[in-house]
């Protein structure tokens, strides 16, 4: 085989990502793969990352401890989901302990229905270190309590993409500080529709043809959509919250690890606290609120240098044709909600790569390339249907949208499933486990309907008292974990 | 498939009422099971090297269904499979003649030496295990004697 180019265009966090776990993969003496680094940002400002990160990170070799010390990342130890009516903790970790075979959301829902008013994050270590604004890494030890900690990042993605950026360099991918000016098609593969990309211009002058392309240039999609013009479609659940204002203020004293989703008459906030500063995001819709309204709830907040930019969500109906694959917010934008546009991008890149296993011929890696990227984005899409159908608004006019655009047929069957027995639909691949799902539902006030046989029959009392037991077992080992703040002083001590 | 259908009658065990969500998700994950078997099948049959008779020409001419087509596609090309599909389905396709065209060149990263290596260590700890195995026949007269003896101390 003969040397083989590979092209990112597009670097922010998004291009070096994928860089990084391309290069780490692929024989560098068979494949060369370079970064057109475009002075563009793509995607937002912080990365509120899940536990999967970690995983990545070991994929392409970084370490933790770099990033801790060198960026304004902390950790997280999951979401504080609030509105008007609800208030709830949705974390990774396990909830609770089996109770003599029986699975601890059967025992918790029994507790509820014999009239305990714990909430479910209660038996979780993970909810209640957040709730107490501690944290600690997990421990090794099986048997331990701390060893059920599942924790994520806050990342700052400037300071982010910089280390991903010098990790790829380390790992021999070449960097092009140019901007791009011109692609140019290629009309020789006249046997099947549209054309793949022959070459791209640069500012600079120079030009790089590859024999695979990818589009890391955000929203604007440049080679994939508006060269290429592959087709996007604007979902309707995408199209009610078209604003989004960004901006930075100090930590707060009680900053906890966790970042804060807030459900307002208007749209939805996130906070989430860095280790020097907290970022305040603020989606809402400009049609059925004022600009002046939002930079007064804003004020509010003691938030400053905000940042109003229009937010244009857009899927597009493939996203890998041809030469060109299509990564990040150029491939699909969404809200923002429980999984970050980056954590797609992670996604994407191993499949990618996973996929990526000759140059001859791409058409079949491209076919299974495209449909479990369906999959993972109808899941997206189940879930921010059913935050919003959830969080109504008391705004008339989100509200009224809201009830003209019903349930999908999947998000229904979720629902209705878990609303009559605490069950689940099968899903291949996924974000957000069974037990989120759960959480997420219970959080959301909905309880099944009826309880599992085994459960049912199960001492009332003693039921009672083994779930109080777990709390204060729980609520203990919260206590005994150090302070977030200090947790993180120590980290930056210990160097 | 019987053991499947127990298994997903007592996962999504009804009451009285009989929830419409509940028996339309046992029907769904029941129907994915039929038709990963049914695939499974066929595609036995397709990936056949016999041309012996009209029958299995025919089997190796014949459509199958589109989402198993893509997948002996992408299996043939490159050797990845689907991680829902049996375990076996590699060792199947290769064993019925379905052999990618080409390795994943990811392997490439290491050197033929090294790859031979790997694999003559493979094969080695297998034959080593398996000299260690007593026959399968020693064994099971090993496990009526030993059986035997129980029952023998259990009626003194």
């Amino acid at each position: 085989m003969t040397t083989k180019n590979i092209v990112i265009v597009g670097g922010g966090a998004a291009g070096w990502s994928v860089a990084c776990l391309l290069a780490k993969n692929l024989p560098p003496e068979l494949v060369k793969i370079s970064v057109v680094d475009e002075q563009r940002k793509d995607l937002g400002q912080v990365e509120v990352a899940r536990s999967s990160i970690h995983r990545f990170h070991e994929l392409i070799g970084l370490h933790e401890k770099q990033f801790m010390l060198n960026t304004d990342a902390s950790f997280s130890l999951g979401l504080w989901c609030q509105d008007a009516h609800k208030n709830y903790m949705l974390v990774e970790g396990p909830y609770g302990a089996p109770l003599e075979g029986i699975d601890f959301q059967s025992v918790y829902y029994k507790s509820v229905l014999l009239g305990s008013s714990h909430m479910l994050g209660d038996y979780s270590l993970n909810a209640v270190a957040a709730s107490l604004g501690r944290f600690g890494h997990p421990v090794a030890d099986p048997k331990s309590i701390y060893s059920s900690i599942q924790y994520g990042l806050h990342l700052e993605l400037d300071s982010y993409s910089n280390m991903l950026k010098a990790h790829a360099l380390a790992l021999g991918v070449e960097v092009i500080g140019s901007d791009l000016s011109r692609v140019n098609l290629s009309r020789v593969d006249m046997s099947i529709n549209g054309d793949a990309i022959e070459s791209v211009d640069l500012m600079n002058g120079q030009q790089l043809s590859a024999d695979l392309f990818i589009d890391c240039t955000g929203e604007l999609s440049v080679l994939l959509g508006d060269s290429m013009g592959v087709a996007s479609y604007a979902d309707p659940l995408d199209q009610i919250f078209d604003s989004v204002a960004v901006g930075y203020r100090p930590l707060s004293l009680d900053a906890k690890p966790v970042t804060q989703l807030i459900t307002t008459e208007n749209g939805y906030l996130k906070i989430t606290p860095l280790k020097h500063q907290e970022c305040v995001s603020y989606t809402y819709s400009s049609r059925f609120s004022s600009d002046d309204l939002i930079t007064q709830e804003i004020a509010a907040l003691n938030v400053s240098n905000v940042v109003f930019s229009p937010l244009d969500c857009k899927k597009n109906k493939q996203y890998w044709v041809k030469n060109c694959v299509a990564i990040g917010c150029a491939a699909a934008s969404f809200y923002e909600l429980f999984i970050s546009p980056m954590s797609l991008v992670r996604s994407a890149a191993v499949r990618l790569v996973d996929l990526l296993t000759d140059f001859d011929d791409f058409t079949f890696s491209i076919d299974e390339y495209n449909r479990l990227t369906h999959v993972e984005s109808e899941q997206l899409r189940e879930l921010a249907e059913l935050y919003f159908y959830f969080g109504r608004s008391s705004n008339a006019g989100i509200r009224e949208y809201f009830n003209s655009n019903e349930l999908s047929a999947s998000a229904q069957h979720r629902l209705d499933l878990f609303a009559c027995a605490g069950r689940h639909p099968h899903q291949s691949a996924h974000f957000f486990s069974t037990l989120e799902w759960a959480s997420f539902f219970v959080g959301n006030q909905i309880l099944p309907r009826t309880c599992n046989l085994d459960v049912d029959i199960y001492d009332s009392k003693r039921l009672i008292q083994y779930v109080e037991s777990l709390k204060a077992a729980i609520y203990k080992a919260a206590e005994k974990m150090p302070l977030h703040k200090d947790y993180i002083a120590r980290l930056a001590f210990n160097k | 498939m019987i053991q499947v259908g127990i298994q997903k009658l007592l996962e999504f065990f009804p009451d009285k009422s009989f929830f419409s969500a509940n028996t339309a998700e046992f029907n769904r994950q029941v129907d994915a099971e039929y038709v990963r078997i049914r695939d499974f099948i066929i595609m036995h049959y397709k990936e056949t090297r016999r041309d012996d008779s009209e029958f299995w020409l025919r089997c190796k001419n014949m459509n199958v269904p589109a989402a198993l087509q893509q997948r002996q596609d992408l299996f043939g090309q490159c050797g990845v499979v689907d991680r829902e599909q049996y375990g076996v389905y590699e060792s199947v396709c290769i064993g019925q003649g379905l052999v990618p065209k080409h390795y994943d060149f990811k392997i490439d990263r290491h050197s033929s030496e090294n790859i031979a290596k790997y694999l003559q260590k493979i094969r080695m700890d297998i034959t080593t295990a398996v000299a260690q195995m007593p026959s399968a026949k020693q064994y099971i007269e090993k496990m009526v004697a030993a059986s035997a003896l129980a029952v023998q101390e259990g009626q003194r």
